[in-house]
């Protein structure tokens, strides 16, 4: 019952999100420059057949002689059936540009979070343990540092240190083998986690530490079990929620993170896809993208969300 | 004693540094108790009552520093290995916290919890512990264990989880059992069962227990010994049986004094409760019409609970003359909070009518409404949430003067004048509420309330957040107020002792309904209703005091009503009519 | 048992047994706290706090001095002798030869195209700072009443808010952003305008629950019985106790939004024209052959930006810790 609630309820996110992106693109200015460029307003005579044929495309693909409401739903549903449509800038099917580009981004920002998450936790239930001792304090600066830096200079920083001048890693981007994958993509992953390792590793000491003073850690303890047990066993499962949340709302973060990541080190994923799209003012392209990010959004907090029922089993309830 | 005590503390002191400098908050405690013995530690708040015994337990943060010798059957506590600790903590010693609420881990199964002490300390398989599990819940007498071990907390009430803390700390067959405020998060009836419990499984299992409680009452009942503290000192050791003769130490006997007496009646009972005149032609036990300042017929107060309504107040009337106290007490969840606040609509009542000095409420504008507020104020259980945190006294007890402008009644000096009434000196008005402590808090919250001039004032459980003796104070303070300031009060509380020293006339509430109605004397002398009579027997150190004549017999306090009515787990669509038993006597039939 | 430990009559707080006493001799008085309260928070935020806000005030005033510590353009072309407190102006190339290293004069050394970086860095922090600011003040005008209101009021409105927080979190931020300032102009004031919607939910959301906490608190039922009207309510028993977090916040989105703006200025979609720190972190640090040779010009922005919105996290952070807020709404 709860988990239909909260999918209804995201789905009405994702129809949110798609309606202020296509009516930004419709409302704010002219659709069809928005779509073509200068040759929507160019006089037709001057065009070439193509881009006569574009025009007509653009206005049959975008249903512009429709009323907005009505353009807004039939583009809805063209985008349920998979069909994104065409790019008019370089010509190519949206959908084969986001097939080719979506799994390398899936793959950097699945890779980002999971070098967070086997880094932050361990690290959290630590310093938790040790809260305001002096090993808990220098992990305090250290973790300020790291959010204190933004991606933009992260990268540069990790690639001046470790492609330039150590050379530890190739300075360009790798897809020969897996290895060599997730080789070359160890610095990215690197720049996109580190202030999620510091966002979590720093949500999940504040929650341990005011879990570890809960009456039930106390028994636990007056029960003679040891350390390790009462920190892994009763703390860390009902200290795991804001940790969670901030996971589940992250993924839009770290679209932006893997934007950056992506122009810098010159990885063909979508978040370049985005960037290239917007350079040559190609909106299909980003369009299609924010339909794709918000849908993925979604399902992530629905996951976070049935996630939260198995951690907690109060959660059913209080729906 | 000729027996080696099991467990022995010698000058224990526990000391805790803080910014401020190194706080004592035990100071050299020394205390022993006989296998099979019970112990009350006795103390208010900062009295250092748990923390000597969170002390034994290495419960305590690292910035403790403990002194002194703990012994245990003669063996070195503060000695220990790192396993022999482990195994003194799980196997010698059990412990029952205060809050059943909180002491069960949510997220984990009644019966996993239950088990891995016994699996640690025991090496039992998952079977033997599981099996042992269900024994120990039967032991606690909790019904239909085998489906409890696979539940989780929350789907217990408080007074089960209780049960199951309980059962956790006998899972190893501990020879001492410590009791930290064991019953304080409870109901009155349920902390009677609990502590019933507690006595029972004493004697069949043969442990010691040390019982930490704030309640002379509860140690009267339940020990053979009491510790005394007052802020980290001992103040005496005495046999429970002597605890109330004359010559006791200074200290007990003020705590002792501060305790509210349920044998104790008032002696100014109101003569309008003598009055029968004009009776109301429906309900018949609300009295003259013309007279009453509060007049409630038929108050039903719903709550959206998931799909539903949860019916909080299910046709509640009566009335309140000018210059009384209505003491309305109950259990928690029984709606007597609800009944008094949806008199100012916080909440506002479903259906039913409130009369305020012949005035219809609900035929009032909100504007109106807000109006007639300034005669009915109101005093809060939380002090401290009471005050807003980021205004001074002065802004807190003159924001009623400001919201009804230059034409209220009181001027800057008749503030002042009030603030001292209350005893707060005016020369600390510039300080915010933090720098004060809970009953100050409570003092200023008081005087906020007085400001408007108020004809009614409605007092919600305004002492149970407080200990006994500023308990005391505020009580005195509040029965003097309302003489001065010509006040009628409604006064809500879970405590039958303080209701019995400050009302003129006292309903009972059960399950949102009206039980019995009455002159107090009537109701702690001659209760009828068999759940009033239940109540009144669960009072802690009842005995000591010398019982009540209503319940001298105990016939019907086994609480028989009460499990039928739990058992049928809903109620009866009729509300039961109150019939009159005495002069201002009135009982809901059963 | 010894009968007579410390005499508990002898503490002020022992009247606890005396009560008669205690209310014939009315004014209890509070316990001491010693010195005043201003004192004690100043000290409770500690060394790192004062340090990040000695930080960040230098960094604003270099900003707003800019004009008067730099030469005009090709000033110093002309005039290379020139003082070491007067710097050349920012858009000069060559005053200095291509990747020079610090030394005095040039304390940051110069950029690829002969551009003292010192000069560059003070420059582009005018822009940063100023979109930060700009985008704050319209996060917390708008998302703070929203959250406010929707907070104390409940029902429809507050659903409705919350939507849209939701809906906003949900975007990711910047691609919003990269939306709006393609399609409406990479402009000073919409990229302010952009980030400033980006700042609404999140500071919204702290708002709403900071309400939540304090609406039920009893001090608001207690202004309620004394007859305040909403408006008051809101105004003076809530808005004071719900700002403090909120200011904490301010200064942890006036980091946010600063990196916000570099980003984009790091992915040429800034404002076209001007200086920032994201700018010319990417023009110095995008090139393997230039990091190689003259890291310097990076690193020094880099350091830069670091250490500002790091002090701005440290002094929210200490903020908030001090006056007790809850971790809520990042």
């Amino acid at each position: 019952m709860y988990i239909i609630k909260r999918l209804s309820q995201m789905l009405l996110v994702v129809l949110a999100v798609t309606f202020l992106a296509f009516a930004a693109m419709n409302l704010l200015g002219d659709p069809l420059t928005n779509l073509l460029g200068p040759i929507a307003e160019a006089d037709p005579a001057d065009l070439t057949d193509d881009q006569r044929e574009d025009l007509i495309e653009a206005r049959e693909t975008y249903y512009l002689d429709d009323p907005f409401l009505v353009r807004y739903g039939r583009w809805l549903g063209d985008m349920v059936t998979g069909d994104f449509g065409r790019s008019f800038k370089n010509n190519v099917e949206v959908r084969t540009e986001i097939a080719n580009r979506l799994p390398v981004t899936l793959f950097l920002m699945v890779y980002a979070q999971l070098l967070a998450i086997v880094i932050a936790i361990p690290w959290a239930v630590y310093t938790a343990s040790r809260a305001y001792r002096l090993g808990d304090k220098a992990s305090t600066i250290v973790s300020f540092g790291m959010l204190g830096i933004p991606v933009f200079a992260l990268v540069v920083l990790l690639f001046w240190a470790f492609a330039v001048r150590w050379q530890i890693f190739p300075t360009r981007f790798d897809d020969s083998d897996l290895g060599s994958r997730v080789w070359s993509l160890f610095l990215p992953a690197v720049a996109l986690a580190t202030p999620l390792i510091a966002t979590y590793q720093r949500l999940l000491r504040t929650d341990l530490i005011s879990t570890l003073q809960e009456d039930f850690i106390a028994v636990a303890r007056a029960k003679g079990m040891s350390n390790r047990h009462v920190l892994f066993r009763h703390a860390l499962r009902p200290s795991l929620f804001s940790m969670l949340t901030v996971f589940g709302i992250n993924t839009g973060a770290l679209i932006g993170g893997s934007i950056v990541v992506e122009q810098y080190f010159g990885i063909p994923g979508i978040g370049r896809a985005v960037i290239e799209a917007i350079i040559r003012d190609d909106f299909p392209v980003v369009l299609a993208v924010v339909v794709i990010v918000s849908v993925m959004f979604v399902v992530i907090n629905v996951l976070v969300d049935i996630l939260y029922s198995y951690l907690d089993p109060r959660v059913k309830l209080d729906a | 004693m000729a027996d080696q005590p099991l467990l022995e503390l010698n000058d224990l002191s526990v000391t805790f540094a803080t910014p401020a400098g190194p706080v004592r908050a035990v100071k050299g405690l020394s205390l022993a108790v006989a296998p099979g013995r019970a112990l009350g530690v006795v103390g208010e708040s900062g009295s250092g009552k748990s923390v000597s015994m969170k002390a034994v337990m290495d419960l305590l943060p690292r910035s403790a520093q403990i002194d002194g010798e703990i012994l245990f059957a003669g063996e070195n506590v503060r000695a220990m290995s790192k396993d022999r600790m482990k195994h003194f903590h799980g196997v010698d010693i059990g412990m029952v916290f205060q809050n059943p609420m909180t002491s069960l881990n949510p997220v984990k199964r009644i019966g996993e919890q239950l088990t891995e002490g016994m699996r640690f300390h025991q090496g039992l398989s998952k079977t033997a512990a599981n099996a042992r599990a269900v024994e120990l819940l039967d032991l606690v007498r909790l019904p239909k264990p085998d489906e409890r071990i696979r539940q989780y907390p929350h789907e217990l009430s408080g007074g089960m989880r209780q049960r199951v803390v309980i059962a956790m700390a006998l899972a190893n067959d501990p020879k001492l059992l410590i009791a930290d405020e064991p019953t304080t998060a409870l109901d009155v009836t349920v902390q009677r069962e609990i502590l019933d419990l507690l006595d029972t499984l004493r004697e069949e299992l043969n442990m010691a227990m040390i019982l930490i409680t704030h309640d002379l009452g509860v140690v009267s009942d339940r020990t053979d010994e009491v510790v005394v503290m007052f802020r980290g000192d001992t103040m005496e050791t005495v046999e429970t049986s002597q605890l109330f003769d004359d010559d006791r130490h200074s200290y007990t006997v003020s705590l002792r004094d501060a305790m509210p007496d349920i044998t104790q009646s008032r002696d100014d009972n109101l003569e309008v409760a003598a009055e029968d005149a004009g009776r109301h032609a429906d309900i018949p036990h609300l009295r003259d019409p013309e007279k009453a300042i509060i007049r409630v017929e038929n108050l039903v107060v719903d709550y959206p609970a998931g799909r539903g309504v949860f019916r909080a107040v299910d046709r509640v009337s009566f009335d309140v003359y000018p210059g009384e106290t209505l003491g309305i007490v109950g259990e928690s969840g029984c709606g007597k909070s609800t009944t008094a606040k949806s008199i100012i609509r916080m909440p506002p009542p479903t259906s039913g009518r409130i009369w305020y000095e012949g005035t219809d409420l609900s035929s009032l504008s909100a504007e109106e409404l807000r109006r007639k507020r300034a005669d009915l104020q109101m005093i809060f259980q939380d002090p401290i949430s009471s005050l807003n945190p980021r205004r001074s006294v002065w802004d807190i007890v003159r924001e009623g003067v400001e919201i009804w402008g230059t034409s209220g009644v009181w001027s800057d000096a008749r503030l002042v004048e009030l603030l001292e009434q209350v005893g707060i000196d005016p020369k600390y008005r510039d300080r915010k509420p933090f720098e004060f402590s809970g009953g100050q808090c409570q003092r200023i919250s008081i005087a906020r309330a007085l400001a408007l001039d108020p004809k009614v004032l409605i007092s919600d459980e305004p002492v149970s957040a407080l200990d006994v003796s500023v308990q005391a104070q505020i009580l005195e303070l509040l029965d003097e107020l309302k003489e001065q300031h010509a006040l009628t009060m409604l006064f809500i509380s879970h405590d039958l002792a303080v209701v019995r020293n400050i009302a003129n006339r006292v309903m009972v509430m059960y399950f949102g309904r009206v039980v019995e109605l009455g002159s107090t004397d009537a109701i702690f002398e001659n209760a009828q209703h068999p759940y009033t009579r239940h109540l009144l027997s669960a009072v802690p150190g009842l005995e000591a005091l010398g019982g009540l004549d209503s319940i001298a017999g105990g016939a019907s306090s086994d609480g028989s009503w009460l499990d039928s009515e739990r058992s049928a787990g809903q109620r009866s669509e009729e509300v039961p009519a109150l019939v009159q038993c005495g002069p201002d006597h009135w009982v809901a039939e059963q | 048992m010894p009968e007579t430990p410390s005499n508990p009559t002898a503490t002020p707080a022992a009247n606890i047994g005396g009560i008669t006493t205690d209310l014939g001799s009315n004014a209890l008085s509070p316990p001491e706290e010693g010195t005043t309260t201003e004192v004690s928070v100043a000290r409770r935020l500690g060394l790192g706090f004062w340090l990040s806000v000695g930080w960040l005030v230098l960094v604003v005033a270099l900003a707003l001095l800019a004009p008067v510590l730099t030469l005009e353009r090709g000033e110093a072309r002309q005039n290379p002798d020139r003082s070491v407190f007067v710097l050349p102006h920012p858009e000069d190339t060559a005053v200095a030869g291509r990747l020079d290293g610090p030394s005095p004069g040039l304390w940051f050394g110069s950029d690829n195209t002969g551009r003292d970086v010192l000069s560059l860095t003070i420059w582009g922090s005018r822009i940063s700072l100023l979109v930060g600011f700009v985008a704050i003040v319209i996060g917390f005008l708008v998302g703070g009443s929203l959250g406010i209101i929707a907070g104390y009021f409940r029902g429809w409105f507050d659903k409705v808010v919350s939507f849209v927080f939701t809906i906003l979190l949900s975007f990711p931020a910047l691609i919003l952003a990269i939306l709006i300032t393609t399609l409406l102009g990479k402009t000073f004031l919409w990229i302010s305008v952009s980030l400033g919607i980006l700042a609404i939910a999140p500071v919204g959301r702290l708002a709403r629950a900071q309400t939540l906490v304090f609406a039920e608190r009893e001090f608001v039922a207690a202004a309620r019985v004394l007859g305040a009207k909403d408006s008051r309510i809101i105004l003076r028993e809530l808005l004071p106790n719900v700002v403090i977090p909120m200011s904490a916040l301010a200064l942890l989105g006036m980091g946010i939004a600063i990196v916000a703006e570099g980003t984009l200025a790091f992915l040429g979609i800034s404002t076209a024209d001007g200086l920032s720190w994201g700018k010319q972190i990417f023009e110095s640090g995008s090139n393997a052959r230039t990091l190689e040779t003259g890291p310097h010009a990076a690193l020094f922005p880099i350091v830069v930006v670091f250490l500002t919105v790091l002090s701005l996290n440290f002094a929210g952070d200490r903020l908030r810790e001090v006056f007790d807020a809850k971790e809520l709404a990042f």
